[in-house]
């Protein structure tokens, strides 16, 4: 789990990301809780609120759900639903910055596609 | 208000029990040690009330400063805590009225075998024509509560003193911290040798008013009703404007 | 209205306007980040909520009561700053006495334990504390009272970076608990930033920004390249405020910034600091 939040993005996304990388790397098991608000809220030395805000974005895209009274849990068939989000994100998250920097160094496409075959290689 | 006065008095409790002990101390001490050296001591006159007026003083400046700090910075409103200073005030000065005559009493008692010391009370010090007119039990009460009165209004006087040193900007405040004892000390004494005649006139007057001259009991503790009333009022005014920086 | 309620507030000093027409909505609840340089007026707005002086115009009301002079209201306050009130001579023990005499809710073991884990001596004299160790104290004091209304200007000065970071995680665990309004008044915006839930900058006794710590984020950014390539990016929009270094500009901006940005331009958040200095700099 993500220790440091930076400036660039809004928080309550970075808490969000922080509980999707942890679901997807098995730190968080589905149908198992997760830390409860004040537990992020203090680990990250963030307002409460804001903790709420990241959760609840992932309790609208039903990667988690509430129990009253108990705290959050991670909802049945949360990682495949994460790996899909991420997939059709994919191509806007890495490849468009990669392919920027690329042109900016006047790598051609060619030559990504066999830095790519490389990578998958090691 | 029953919060605030029960800070004050509790602050100010250890004051009034160190008083006492020390006092009876005193006394005891000073009986034991003549009964058993037998010196022939000479005669005089002791009270207990010179030292007390200057506790009550001390006590009444630290009041001020100390009380009103601590209340303001828990949720008390200015006139809550002036009402509780008053209360305090006022009990404190029935308990040391009470306190000092008792004492004197079991002083006169234990001393009657030394009849060249004489215990009096403030009342018989200060205002000997009175003396004459506080016999029996309703004298002793009589005593015992212009002594309360009395030392109400040396309460409110320090109280007074330290609210208008709190309330003074800066650069008066060693000003007035100076003039205060030079004025009490130095210049009075001066007036009082250089003017005799004006200055008698003055005490004369004063005397007067205070039903000392005329034996008026009734215009005595008028007077000391009045004082405190109208130095209460003044403390008030100092009170209500109080800021804390 | 539910809330303290700060209307047409002035107070000037001798010759010096400390606030001049300051009006502000606290919430209940929320946590307020009361930000503004030194002597910007921070301080004197806080005294004057706390009945400690008086304003020369203007009111300060609680659910529509007034504030001043009214210990019903004040009784639901609690203010720490760098005044030192106890009386000389008094223990941390007996200000935790008096603490639970005058607040009701006030939780002795809760200040026990604080004692523990800050390691503060409870039977030392408040005034021979180290000036930390009184900020400390003060601290101890405004979470154990229970009040809904805190108020906490600038309360970790003079702390080491331990005691700092541990006071802003036992704020927010008591606040993730029971939710309660904190007004915290400093200039170290970094720490705060992300704990404040709204933000209020005042300068020179002026409120110059009173909003959701979220939509002051929003509402600005930066934009940075070569200087000829940024200077065409910002002709017709409203900056406030650049810095330059060598050919390389960076504007910050208020508003969203176009979803396509030119070549050669770097887009970034603005963070509070950043806009903090822009605001108040002179």
């Amino acid at each position: 789990m993500k220790q440091e939040l930076n400036q660039e993005k809004p928080i309550f996304i970075q808490i969000a990301e922080t509980i999707e990388d942890g679901i997807l790397t098995g730190a968080f098991h589905e149908e198992e809780q997760i830390p409860s608000i004040t537990e992020f809220s203090v680990n990250y030395k963030i307002n409460p609120a804001t903790a709420l805000k990241g959760i609840n974005l992932l309790v609208d895209e039903s990667i988690l759900f509430k129990k009253r009274g108990v705290g959050m849990f991670v909802s049945k068939g949360a990682v495949q639903r994460l790996k899909d989000k991420r997939q059709s994100q994919f191509y806007d998250s890495y490849i468009c910055k990669m392919i920027e920097e690329a042109k900016r160094l006047g790598i051609t496409s060619d030559d990504i596609i066999a830095m790519i075959e490389r990578g998958f290689v090691k | 208000m029953k919060k605030a006065l029960k800070y004050q008095l509790s602050e100010l409790k250890l004051v009034f029990i160190c008083y006492f002990a020390i006092l009876l101390f005193i006394f005891a001490a000073g009986f034991i040690g003549l009964s058993i050296v037998k010196i022939n001591i000479g005669s005089g006159s002791v009270s207990i009330g010179m030292s007390g007026a200057f506790v009550c003083l001390i006590t009444g400046i630290s009041i001020f400063s100390e009380h009103f700090l601590m209340l303001m910075q828990n949720g008390f409103s200015r006139i809550i805590y002036f009402k509780s200073s008053l209360c305090t005030i006022g009990i404190f000065s029935v308990v040391f009225a009470v306190a000092e005559g008792l004492m004197t009493k079991l002083i006169q008692v234990t001393a009657l075998s030394y009849k060249n010391i004489e215990v009096n009370t403030s009342i018989q010090m200060i205002f000997p024509s009175l003396h004459e007119k506080l016999d029996g039990t309703a004298g002793f009460l009589m005593n015992m509560l212009l002594t309360a009165l009395m030392t109400g209004c040396l309460f409110l006087l320090g109280y007074l003193v330290a609210g208008i040193f709190y309330r003074l900007p800066k650069h008066f405040k060693t000003p007035f911290a100076i003039c205060l004892p030079v004025t009490l000390f130095v210049i009075l004494p001066l007036i009082c040798g250089l003017f005799p005649s004006a200055w008698n006139t003055f005490v004369d007057i004063l005397l007067t008013v205070m039903g000392i001259n005329s034996n008026n009991l009734i215009l005595t503790f008028l007077f000391f009703i009045i004082t405190f009333i109208l130095l209460s009022a003044v403390s008030f005014s100092i009170v209500r404007r109080a800021e804390v920086k | 209205m539910k809330g303290i309620e700060i209307k047409g507030i002035s107070k000037t000093f001798k010759d010096t306007k400390a606030l001049a027409d300051v009006n502000l909505q606290l919430e209940e609840g929320k946590i307020y980040g009361l930000l503004g340089r030194n002597g910007a007026g921070k301080s004197t707005l806080l005294n004057i909520i706390n009945n400690r002086i008086f304003q020369d115009e203007g009111t300060v009301t609680l659910d529509g009561e007034p504030v001043k002079e009214n210990e019903q209201v004040l009784s639901r306050f609690f203010l720490v700053n760098e005044n030192n009130l106890y009386p000389e001579g008094m223990k941390v023990k007996e200000a935790f006495f008096w603490g639970k005499e005058f607040y009701p809710d006030f939780d002795m073991e809760y200040a026990d334990k604080l004692c523990k884990v800050f390691e503060l001596p409870k039977k030392r004299k408040i005034k021979n504390l180290s000036t930390g160790y009184q900020s400390i104290f003060k601290n101890i004091m405004a979470l154990s009272v229970n009040v809904p209304y805190v108020f906490l200007d600038e309360p970790v000065l003079g702390l080491d970076a331990y005691h700092r970071d541990l006071f802003y995680r036992l704020l927010i665990e008591k606040y993730a608990q029971n939710p309660f309004t904190v007004v915290i008044s400093t200039h170290l915006l970094e720490e705060v930033t992300n704990i404040v839930e709204h933000v209020v900058i005042i300068k020179n006794g002026q409120i110059i920004k009173d909003e959701s710590r979220d939509d002051i984020l929003n509402g600005g950014y930066c934009v940075s390249g070569p200087a000829a390539l940024v200077n065409a990016y910002i002709s017709g929009r409203e900056t406030i405020g650049e810095d330059t270094i060598g050919g390389l500009k960076t504007v910050y901006l208020l508003g969203r910034p176009d979803d396509v940005l030119p070549d050669g331009l770097e887009i970034s958040s603005m963070n509070l600091q950043k806009l903090f200095i822009q605001l108040t700099g002179v």
